[in-house]
């Protein structure tokens, strides 16, 4: 028994992955190196800002790929509802004022306005894919062009410059000496992580995720869940669009090109399963900080954009490898 | 006790295996273990789940690596680098989940990768679907080449991998479990077919749980326990008690001929009655009732629709026609939350697919269904979640290392019981079991019967798939017969005998 014992708090351990928590402290090594002014408070304060709208996103798609599902859309939702939000606060746009705020309605209104439009553009994601029983790819392929031309629409492809400050404060504010988003994205996640281990909702995610079948002849229906899911991602997306407005001071239709695959690869670097129903918020959030880590010691290197994207794409691989001998060690 | 008592003793094996080793991280999977297979014989190989008999002939197939140990074909030694490679040294497997490509014709799936082709290389089909047809003759398997292979049955799809081992030139063939998917009359018809090969000089290797299986087919049976080798035996030399007695290494009686009575005089409560069930092309006109304390047994081949029978009633799959009632009140069950809900589970036929969440603790796949029950106002309470798991793995006396082991490196029989484990605390008053005893070791079958009979005294109602005829025979207190999607008989417990239910399972009115 006790051998036995032994071997299981092996395989807790082994289920923890160390290994990206050691790259990350690694990571941190790496740059206060290169880089002296790397760990001063204002350097960090910046790279949680800027960690935080990819943080958003990743979040909604770590609730997607638990379910076995896959979410394209995020990055063009997300430019969007940054178009909408600025559209929204220039509403006299339409009648040739151009520079001039006018609002819609209420400021707080347009946050929910915008936040349910990109919950529901993720529902109908969901709803096709379940209903109509296309695959997720397909669909959310589809969903990420259409948003993306939506928001060259309806801002005529222009910029839209100037947010009320309200919206500023979501994305440059400061509380203290940190950062507005970075509280924000710390209460996502752990209300999102509260969600996933401590609700029925979150276990019948996770079993929903890894075997939809048996998922459903244990009382669950998994075609809610990824409906749910879908919307989840969809709001992550519109309150990601939102804050970048803010920080950005513009409605900007060619943001966050080619985000989606940031954030996928947020989720698999930290070890979130493809296959669905395995992983968690914060090992996400960890490959979050991994990518920005790297892109910003790479760009401390001196290395330029097309460099870096190709040592992005290096990195991904071998973190993909790495896990699937990790996997198969243990399995 | 490792004495080989060979059939031909001069002759030199087919096949032989001396002194195996295999470890895996924490488990020795082989300790020494020797086999041979001669021509013109039938050698089973038997023993629990976990014993080792899937690793040993994933190595003979070529599939695993040995850590220690030969392997002699026709007396000489071999290395096995791939399957294909075993494949062309004569070795063929087949599987017990066969690996096979649904799209694809028949034809297709015997010659992959070898199809005959034109003289300007391309695949001749002509050719390939004439060449099937031959092999598909030589065992009698009324199967056209050109019928996508996912159209057949599963006793017809091993039918074709029997042609594609004989198309290979298959000295010898390893059935894995072969029975696990079969009915009886198919495995019957399976015999015939092993016995001609057996005629034609090859050899085979027969592994299977079923103890009447190994004594109908066997020349001599090698019982491995926890990776060693127990000994190989001569059939005609040993009984069935000294066979269990070398599988489980304690003595269990298999009580096949005892019957339970039951107090037949009372009248008891209908729970579920099912009225004109009818879904086109898979089942129709389907009547039947169970009452409160009663194990129905449905008795048929496979693909007689018993299985989409249970599962159109709890909502899994759809359901064209018929009206189900409980406790004489009409319900409408559209899915298996609704039939839940009202008290109806079933644990399927194939619990690694349909039961089970492999990654997945044994606590978590405990209490999926009731985690309701176990919060703290919104919030789930882990301590509840613990206790009420451990209750269960006590009760079924699931053998684990702890309640946050992966249920994949469970055994068959504990993860069954995981299964059924999930279903006991809701206070359910139907239980379909589709399948329970499948593949599973003697000593957690008679647990996992015992587990029925149980459930029925204390007054729930049970209806019961089961292939193995002494089996529904012993737990049923009565037994439907479906024939080609109907119910072509339904006999009392007083009745029913294994003549009678192979007849009507066959259309025989």
């Amino acid at each position: 028994m006790k051998k036995e014992s032994v071997q299981l708090l092996k395989q807790r351990v082994a289920g923890l992955n160390l290994g990206r928590y050691l790259a990350l402290v690694l990571l941190i090594g790496i740059a206060s190196f290169l880089a002296p002014g790397f760990l001063t408070l204002r350097n960090v304060m910046n790279l949680l800002r800027s960690f935080s709208f990819l943080g958003f996103i990743s979040i909604g798609m770590t609730f997607v790929i638990l379910s076995a599902g896959l979410d394209l859309s995020v990055a063009s939702l997300l430019a969007f509802s940054g178009v909408i939000v600025a559209l929204m606060q220039h509403w006299g746009i339409y009648l040739g004022h151009i520079d001039q705020l006018s609002f819609i309605y209420p400021i707080p209104f347009i946050f929910i306005t915008v936040l349910v439009i990109g919950s529901l553009m993720g529902f109908v994601n969901g709803l096709i894919i379940t209903k109509l029983k296309i695959a997720d790819f397909a669909v959310t392929l589809g969903m990420m062009v259409f948003a993306r031309g939506m928001a060259y629409a309806i801002s005529g492809g222009r910029t839209i410059f100037g947010v009320s400050a309200a919206n500023q404060f979501m994305g440059r504010g400061m509380i203290g000496r940190i950062p507005f988003v970075a509280f924000l994205l710390l209460f996502s996640i752990v209300v999102c992580s509260i969600v996933l281990r401590y609700t029925v909702f979150g276990k019948n995610l996770y079993a929903s995720g890894e075997n939809p079948e048996a998922a459903r002849l244990s009382g669950i229906n998994p075609a809610l869940y990824k409906i749910t899911v879908y919307t989840i991602s969809g709001f992550f997306a519109a309150l990601a669009g939102i804050c970048m407005a803010g920080r950005l001071d513009l409605g900007e239709p060619r943001v966050a090109q080619g985000w989606e695959l940031d954030a996928i690869a947020a989720v698999v670097i930290g070890g979130t399963s493809f296959a669905g129903g395995q992983g968690s918020v914060v090992k996400t959030i960890v490959g979050v900080v991994i990518i920005g880590l790297i892109r910003n010691i790479l760009s401390l290197l001196g290395i330029l954009p097309a460099p870096q994207q190709m040592i992005m794409g290096l990195v991904l691989l071998s973190a993909v490898i790495l896990q699937s001998l990790g996997s198969r060690k243990r399995d | 006790m490792a004495v080989v008592n060979s059939v031909r003793p001069n002759s030199t094996p087919l096949l032989e295996v001396r002194g195996i080793v295999k470890n895996y991280p924490g488990v020795l999977a082989l300790d020494r273990v020797h086999f041979d297979v001669r021509c013109s014989e039938v050698h089973c190989l038997a023993g629990e789940n976990g014993a080792g008999k899937s690793t040993l002939i994933e190595i003979i197939g070529g599939s695993y690596s040995k850590d220690e140990g030969i392997i002699l074909i026709d007396g000489n030694e071999v290395e096995f680098s791939s399957p294909k490679h075993a494949q062309e040294m004569g070795i063929a497997v087949l599987h017990q989940d066969l690996p096979v490509l649904p799209f694809l014709s028949v034809a297709e799936n015997i010659f992959l990768a070898r199809q005959p082709k034109t003289k300007l290389g391309f695949v001749n089909y002509s050719e390939m679907y004439k060449r099937a047809r031959r092999w598909l003759d030589i065992i009698q398997a009324d199967i056209n080449p050109q019928t996508p292979l996912g159209n057949l049955s599963m006793a017809r799809q091993q039918l074709v991998s029997i042609a594609k081992a004989l198309s290979l030139e298959a000295r010898v063939i390893i059935f894995d479990e072969p029975s696990a998917v079969l009915t009886s009359v198919e495995l019957e018809r399976l015999f015939e077919i092993i016995n001609s090969l057996k005629q034609e000089g090859r050899g085979i290797t027969y592994i299977s749980h079923r103890l009447e299986e190994i004594f109908e087919i066997g020349d001599r049976v090698t019982v491995l326990r926890n990776g060693r080798l127990v000994g190989t035996e001569l059939i005609r030399k040993i009984n069935k008690d000294t066979l269990i007695k070398m599988l489980v290494g304690r003595e269990i009686v298999e009580t096949t001929g005892e019957v339970i009575k039951k107090d037949k005089g009372k009248k008891r409560e209908t729970v579920l009655t099912v009225k004109g069930l009818n879904r086109s092309g898979v089942f129709k006109d389907i009547d039947f009732k169970v009452d409160r304390g009663e194990i129905l047994g449905i008795y048929g081949l496979v693909g007689s629709g018993r299985t989409e029978l249970v599962r159109s009633i709890i909502g899994a799959d759809p359901l064209d026609e018929g009206e189900i009632y409980l406790y004489d009140q009409k319900v409408k069950i559209s899915s298996p939350k609704d039939a839940i809900k009202l008290g109806i589970c079933l644990a399927p036929e194939d619990r690694k697919r349909q039961g089970l969440f492999l990654g997945k603790s044994v606590q978590e796949n405990i209490t999926l269904p009731s985690l309701k029950k176990l919060k703290r106002a919104c919030f789930l309470n882990y301590k509840k979640i613990a206790g009420y798991a451990s209750v269960f793995v006590k009760k079924m006396k699931i053998v684990t290392p702890g309640l946050s082991q992966k249920v994949r490196f469970l055994s068959g029989g504990n993860q069954q019981k995981v299964v059924l484990a999930k279903w006991l605390g809701m206070n359910l008053k139907v239980f379909f079991f589709d399948e329970p005893t499948r593949g599973i070791d003697v000593g957690a079958k008679e647990e996992i019967r015992n587990l029925i009979r149980e459930l029925a005294h204390q007054g729930k109602s049970i209806i019961m798939i089961s292939s193995e005829i002494p089996e529904i025979l012993r737990l049923s207190d009565r037994i439907v017969v479906m024939y080609s999607g109907r119910i072509t008989k339904e006999l009392s417990r007083d009745e029913a005998n294994k003549e009678k239910l192979i007849a009507y399972s066959m259309g025989v009115t």
